[in-house]
């Protein structure tokens, strides 16, 4: 009897336990909804592997003519009408007998506008490949000394008067900037900078041209191709003519058709959308 | 209060997106001449057809004499020059081609004798216009108009100006070594229009051009009394500069032509002078037991480089124009001669001597940044083309006959050394300025 009312009497907390049980069950194998993870987010590991920053450059040179023929063709550049400008003749030059001088005049009318602007040739293909007219003159050799210089020296040491550290403090400089924490790898930036120093003329005779130092604000379209280039320092620009030349000299250099489209990663535009570009000569002289 | 306004102007800058730039430092780039087109220049007139292409051939070979330019194969033109006349570029066309430059010309005929000359200078890439210009010349004169165009394309591309339309002076040799003949000749800086201006019955050594007026001063053996004269190039009068009893040598004009500075040498020591042209008033500027000698202004006239060996040896100084405050600039081995100052102010060019060769160097003013740019048997009287960008100077190499000595020029840079074409011998040029300007 006694047994009997002992378990009646348990009757209650058994269901319970039970029920509690199964609640727990529950929740082990189903989890707490409101704290649950959400599945999606968990990521699949991806196997890494680390290369050089020159092997980068490598792949991504290599990788590039597939790239170019799944991508769509790019859309063609807008032609802007050509800018007119006239510059002031110089005054009249008073008549020698020893060297007869002629009348300047200044050129009053504008220009015929150009009636007919055909769309771009495709560079690939010139129509006929003009004949060098003999060995360029100026390709530099570099020195054993300087192996950097553009400009000739005979002398065994080089400049033993210039203090050292002007160079190198402008290497220094070049470095850095080249560092600017990006998401462009270094293997991309020097894929770009190997790319535009073909490209670049370098100003190397003018006056104080380790001073000549060009910064440009290009506008980049989708395609790789330069919409806009600037000059930032516009009133250098106008006021120095070597400034100027070197100016123009950076501006030909973005716009050569060799050196377009840019060597640029096409899938991270937005990060090279807008490009500054410093030109700086003054470690090569 | 200002507290609030600072919040608020956080708020109203963080409300803009930032503009994320990609920032890098072109370090390394190529020195190649320019391809540059430069088609006949177009006349519709058959009279004036051919000085459109003489016309074109003088501009393709000053340009590319310069170094800087690459003239472009006509043959590969696309568009023809009557196109180019009438309807303007094609820059496709001239970019096909890889010409960075383009240059377009119209000449055409007012009378017998006069004609006007167009041209213009275009940006293939940025496809517009640099400059235009037109002139009206006799028609005798084309060739000046060529070097004068010459100077406007380069001016607009190198930023500085040209050197085109300019004439070298320099000393005609003829004969054996025991017996040469030296005549003063002059010429167009490409060689054309030559002419003798002495007949060679004296020796003559060092011209230099005045640079404002139609001067050279010169050193003249004239009945074996070495002085300084001057030659007027308007007249061919010559005059001795000055009344010294000694010999006097090493001329050179002051920037503002008024005065010549010179070598004078008295017993055996020899000192640097200036003379005013006009009242010929000489005034000692050095007074030293060393040899002072080829003194040369800064274009500004302050100062004067000059040589002397009072350190021991030969060495190159830079002194305040009224002969005070004379600096030692050169301390490389060897010895160092002919300063000459660069009419952009930025460079001297010296000749130097080390270990038994001879070598054209430039060197900043302050002594730094010295390079040697060519070298040979004997290398010898650099001078400025009127930009500061060339140098002129002569070269004697040994030969069968003796010596042989020619002219060359060459880049600052080191770089495009060209022998210029002289009939005969030639030492001693002297570069004038633009002619223009004198």
């Amino acid at each position: 009897m006694l047994h009997q009312r002992d378990f009646s009497a348990l009757k209650g907390p058994v269901t319970a336990s039970v029920i509690g049980h199964i609640i727990v069950l529950f929740l082990l194998i189903f989890g707490v909804p409101f704290i649950a993870h959400n599945p999606e987010v968990l990521m699949e590991p991806v196997p890494i592997e680390v290369i050089s920053s020159a092997e980068f450059s490598e792949i991504e040179n290599q990788s590039k003519p597939n790239e170019a023929q799944n991508e769509p063709e790019p859309p063609p550049m807008k032609k802007q009408a050509p800018r007119m400008v006239e510059e002031t003749p110089p005054a009249p030059s008073s008549q020698s007998a020893a060297v007869p001088s002629p009348q300047t005049e200044a050129e009053q009318e504008k220009p015929e506008p150009v009636k007919k602007m055909n769309a771009p040739v495709p560079m690939e293909k010139p129509r006929i490949q003009p004949k060098p007219q003999e060995k360029p003159v100026e390709e530099p050799k570099p020195s054993q000394d300087n192996f950097n210089s553009l400009l000739k020296n005979l002398a065994e040491n080089d400049d033993p008067v210039t203090p050292p550290s002007e160079q190198t403090e402008d290497v220094n400089n070049a470095n850095t900037s080249r560092i600017v924490e990006n998401r462009i790898s270094m293997g991309e930036q020097n894929a770009l900078l190997a790319q535009l120093a073909k490209c670049w003329n370098v100003p190397t005779g003018a006056r104080y041209a380790e001073d000549l130092i060009v910064d440009l604000r290009l506008v980049i379209n989708p395609d790789r191709t330069v919409q806009s280039a600037k000059v930032v320092d516009t009133g250098r620009y106008n006021r120095d003519s070597f400034f100027r030349a070197a100016a123009d000299s950076a501006l030909r250099a973005v716009r050569n058709p060799a050196c377009s489209p840019l060597e640029l990663p096409p899938e991270k535009y937005q990060e090279w959308r807008y490009l500054r570009l410093t030109f700086n000569p003054s470690s090569m002289l | 209060m200002s507290k609030w306004i600072f919040t608020f102007l956080l708020f109203v800058l963080a409300a803009f997106p930032v503009r994320a730039e990609l920032h890098l430092t072109v370090t390394e780039g190529k020195v190649q001449p320019m391809p540059v087109a430069i088609p006949n220049f177009y006349s519709g007139d058959t009279a004036t057809q051919q000085l459109g292409r003489d016309m074109s051939e003088v501009i393709t070979a000053n340009l590319q004499s310069s170094g800087l330019f690459n003239p472009v194969d006509p043959n590969a033109f696309i568009q023809p020059s009557s196109s180019l006349a009438i309807d303007g570029p094609r820059f496709a066309e001239w970019r096909a081609i890889n010409s960075q430059a383009l240059i377009s010309g119209t000449v055409t005929p007012i009378n017998n004798n006069q004609t006007r000359v167009e041209f213009r200078l275009w940006d293939v890439f940025g496809e517009r216009q640099l400059v235009g210009m037109a002139y009206t010349t006799e028609n005798n004169n084309w060739r000046r108009i060529a070097h004068i165009i010459s100077d406007e394309i380069y001016k607009r591309i190198t930023g500085e100006s040209g050197y085109f339309d300019s004439r070298i002076v320099y000393v005609a040799e003829t004969g054996s070594t025991v017996a040469r003949t030296k005549r003063l000749a002059i010429m167009d800086q490409d060689g054309a229009n030559h002419k003798y201006l002495t007949d060679g019955s004296y020796l003559v050594l060092t011209p230099r051009f005045s640079p404002n007026q139609q001067l050279i001063t010169y050193l003249s053996y004239y009945r074996n009394n070495p002085r300084v004269y001057l030659y007027d190039l308007n007249s061919g009068r010559q005059e001795v500069l000055g009344n010294f009893p000694g010999m006097t040598f090493s001329p050179r004009f002051s920037p503002d032509g008024r005065k010549v500075v010179m070598s004078y040498a008295d017993n055996g020591n020899s000192d640097i002078y200036v003379m005013d042209i006009n009242s010929k008033q000489p005034r000692r500027l050095t007074n030293n037991p060393a040899i002072d000698t080829a003194p040369s202004y800064a274009p500004d006239g302050r100062q004067i480089a000059f040589e002397s060996d009072r350190s021991g040896t030969q060495q190159l100084y830079v002194m305040n124009a009224d002969g005070s405050g004379a600096q030692r600039i050169t301390f490389g081995d060897g010895r160092y001669g002919n300063p000459v100052w660069s009419p952009r102010g930025d460079m001297i060019a010296f000749t130097k001597m080390l270990k038994g060769k001879f070598y054209i160097g430039v060197i900043r003013p302050d002594g730094s940044r010295e390079r040697l740019i060519t070298q040979a048997y004997h290398v010898e009287g650099p001078s400025w083309s009127p930009n500061g960008r060339y140098l002129t100077y002569f070269k004697e190499t040994p030969s069968r006959s003796g010596r042989t000595s020619h002219v060359y020029t060459i880049d600052l840079t080191g770089f495009n050394e060209r022998r210029l074409p002289t009939p005969a011998g030639a030492s001693d040029p002297a570069w004038s300025p633009l002619n223009s300007q004198n």
